[in-house]
């Protein structure tokens, strides 16, 4: 039920398929509005294509963050000044870390505190990568970000989207909920009432992504030229990385029983399609802050196989995948065969 | 608790035992396939990664009374072949030596979990008799036939006779009688023991008609070819043969002839599957 009191605004980067769940539930205790700040409001991503019939779409706001931060507040506050008239307590959701945008946030609450609101902040952030050689000026970055929300902000509790690596986050913050990414309810009961007939002969791998270094693609062919059944393993995306994998998948495949196809970018909506004649998808990323396809893969009743450096990995759970150590080719390995005993009965298991 | 899972068949508990290069003491294969596919089925069910099984080991009691290799009760060639479906030697080894333990009672409370022991022998396995059938079925890719005519009979010796459990010699006799006159089929015996000491326990000086012995390539590949037989003939205190019953296929309908009546059969029952015929 909705609490005619409660009052969230949802400040994010593009809008996305993938956050339709969560905008759900805070609008089952809440009203809200959403505002989109991003550099180029009309450079559609393809996962706004997907939202094209959100039920949200009337709440949404855009704002181009090129403008200066009084012009973005003025703009907001004449957006909303009277849908919060009546409104005393408003929750701020919010999923940046970089300064102009926070200080956006900052400006505006200022603007309704003046006005008797009072305002509750709520972070909702990604998991933070810390293996690469970035990480000492990531990390000084986020953390003086953090901070700085500690003084300004004072928020209460945070939200993330994974526990991985939450340990830097529960140095900031005492109350941590996780809520990770999911699309619509109608839209997952959609995924359901699709039905595949897979094949039982060759065992289907696939993988949707980017094909550059952090997803650790290599990994994979690697991993299927050595697993002792027929396996083919398909390859969905583009990237720098293409051309290195396509020789190292033509060198393994010759030597192996597996079979090797790169199809290029695929679509959501032929992904929906295509994903349930797999018998397993696999991310073996060195770090990804979620991996969409993960859940797309959950709601088809496919099998995931992950590297622990993977934020989807907190919506799997034995009945729907598994994780293994990023970077490890024999747990990796050892998941694929251990599905492939497993990928005959799965009610039984 | 971490969903990352880790199960070690270490299937033998001795106090003389190095992972994973050896130990010294342990079953016989039968008894330790249990402990196996109970880490195995864990696996799959609860998406763990499975560790290379602790399968070498060293029976010097039975060795030194026996002077033959086979009784030194290595299975290590039927247990490399099941390898494939675990991580390997050297990355298993670095897990056991960086991860702490706990025993099978935790499975629901605990990541890393140790499995030995014959425990509820084909009890705990037996909801999973498909899988295990379909892995062992992949893993050896038998292209073992027989025709219906022929029976399996298992002649279990070895330390049977030390702990008086082998079957009285009449018995058998009267069985293979039974067979190869009353229903005119053929015998195959498959044992742990060599043909000779079959000749000496039965006081024969060569087998009777229609009786053949198999020589043996490997215990595992024994107890595949047993179980492709329309008509299997055993001991139900043997687990090698009950699981030659345990993995026999649905459509193949097979006969199984215990050599002990029902009231000891009940007695050291360790499958709830029902022999056909008892003695």
């Amino acid at each position: 039920m909705v609490d005619k009191d409660n009052f969230t605004i949802i400040f994010d980067n593009a809008s996305s398929a993938h956050k339709e769940g969560f905008i759900e539930h805070v609008s089952l205790n809440s009203k809200l509005r959403i505002i989109h700040l991003r550099k180029n409001i009309f450079n559609i991503h393809p996962s706004e294509e997907m939202n094209k019939d959100s039920k949200f779409n009337k709440f949404r706001y855009y704002f181009s963050t090129n403008n200066s931060i009084n012009k973005i507040v003025k703009q907001i506050n004449i957006e909303l000044i009277n849908v919060i008239q009546e409104k005393r307590k408003i929750n701020f959701i919010y999923s940046f870390l970089d300064y102009k945008r926070l200080k956006i946030i900052y400006k505006l609450a200022k603007k309704f505190q003046e006005n008797g609101k009072v305002i509750n902040f709520i972070p909702y952030l990604e998991p933070i990568r810390l293996n690469d050689f970035k990480v000492p000026i990531r990390f000084l970055k986020i953390n003086l970000s953090l901070i700085l929300q500690k003084i300004f902000f004072k928020p209460k509790k945070i939200f993330l989207i994974s526990s991985l690596n939450i340990f830097i986050y529960k140095f900031f913050f005492k109350s941590l909920e996780i809520h990770p990414y999911q699309q619509s309810r109608s839209y997952i009961e959609e995924c359901k009432k699709i039905k595949i007939i897979k094949s039982r002969k060759t065992f289907r791998v696939l993988y949707v992504g980017q094909l550059v270094r952090r997803k650790n693609v290599e990994l994979i062919l690697k991993a299927c030229s050595r697993l002792p059944f027929q396996t083919e393993l398909s390859i969905f995306g583009d990237g720098n990385e293409k051309n290195k994998l396509i020789k190292i998948a033509n060198f393994l495949t010759k030597k192996s029983n597996f079979k090797c196809v790169f199809h290029g970018f695929l679509n959501n909506d032929i992904l929906k399609k295509k994903l349930g004649l797999y018998d397993v998808l696999v991310l073996p990323s060195k770090f990804d802050g979620f991996g969409f396809v993960v859940s797309e893969a959950n709601y088809l009743d496919v099998y995931s196989i992950v590297s622990s450096q993977v934020g989807a990995k907190d919506i799997i759970n034995p009945k729907t995948g598994s994780v293994f150590n990023e970077g490890s080719l024999p747990e990796f390995i050892n998941h694929l065969n251990l599905h492939f005993i497993r990928r005959d009965f799965p009610n039984e298991f | 608790m971490s969903f990352k899972k880790y199960y070690l068949p270490l299937l033998f508990d001795s106090k003389y035992s190095i992972y994973p290069i050896g130990r010294i003491g342990g079953f016989g294969l039968g008894n330790l396939l249990f402990p196996y596919f109970r880490a195995l089925c864990s696996a799959v069910r609860d998406s763990a990664n499975l560790l290379y099984p602790h399968h070498n080991q060293f029976q010097p009691r039975n060795f030194l009374r026996e002077m033959k290799m086979s009784s030194l009760r290595n299975y290590s060639s039927d247990f490399e072949k099941l390898g494939w479906s675990s991580i390997s030697k050297i990355h298993s080894f670095w897990i056991y030596k960086t991860k702490n333990w706990n025993f099978e009672e935790n499975l629901n409370n605990s990541s890393n979990i140790i499995f030995y022991g014959y425990r509820n022998h084909f009890y705990d396995l037996i909801d999973f008799r498909d899988q295990i059938r379909k892995y062992i079925n992949f893993t050896f890719n038998s292209n073992f036939e027989i025709d219906d005519n022929y029976v399996a009979f298992h002649i279990r010796l070895g330390d049977f006779k030390l702990i008086n459990q082998s079957v009285g010699r009449t018995n058998i006799l009267n069985m293979m009688d039974y067979f190869t006159n009353d229903r005119n089929l053929k015998i195959i015996i498959y044992s742990d023991t060599g043909e000779r000491s079959i000749l000496s326990y039965l006081n024969l000086k060569v087998l009777p008609n229609n009786v053949s012995y198999s020589n043996s390539i490997s215990p595992l590949n024994d107890i595949i070819q047993m179980s492709k037989f329309k008509y299997i003939c055993g001991t139900p205190y043997s687990s090698f043969v009950e699981w030659s019953r345990f993995l026999a296929e649905e459509n193949l309908k097979q006969n199984s002839f215990s050599l002990i009546d029902r009231e000891l059969f009940r007695k050291v029952r360790i499958s709830p599957l029902d022999w056909d015929y008892y003695a």
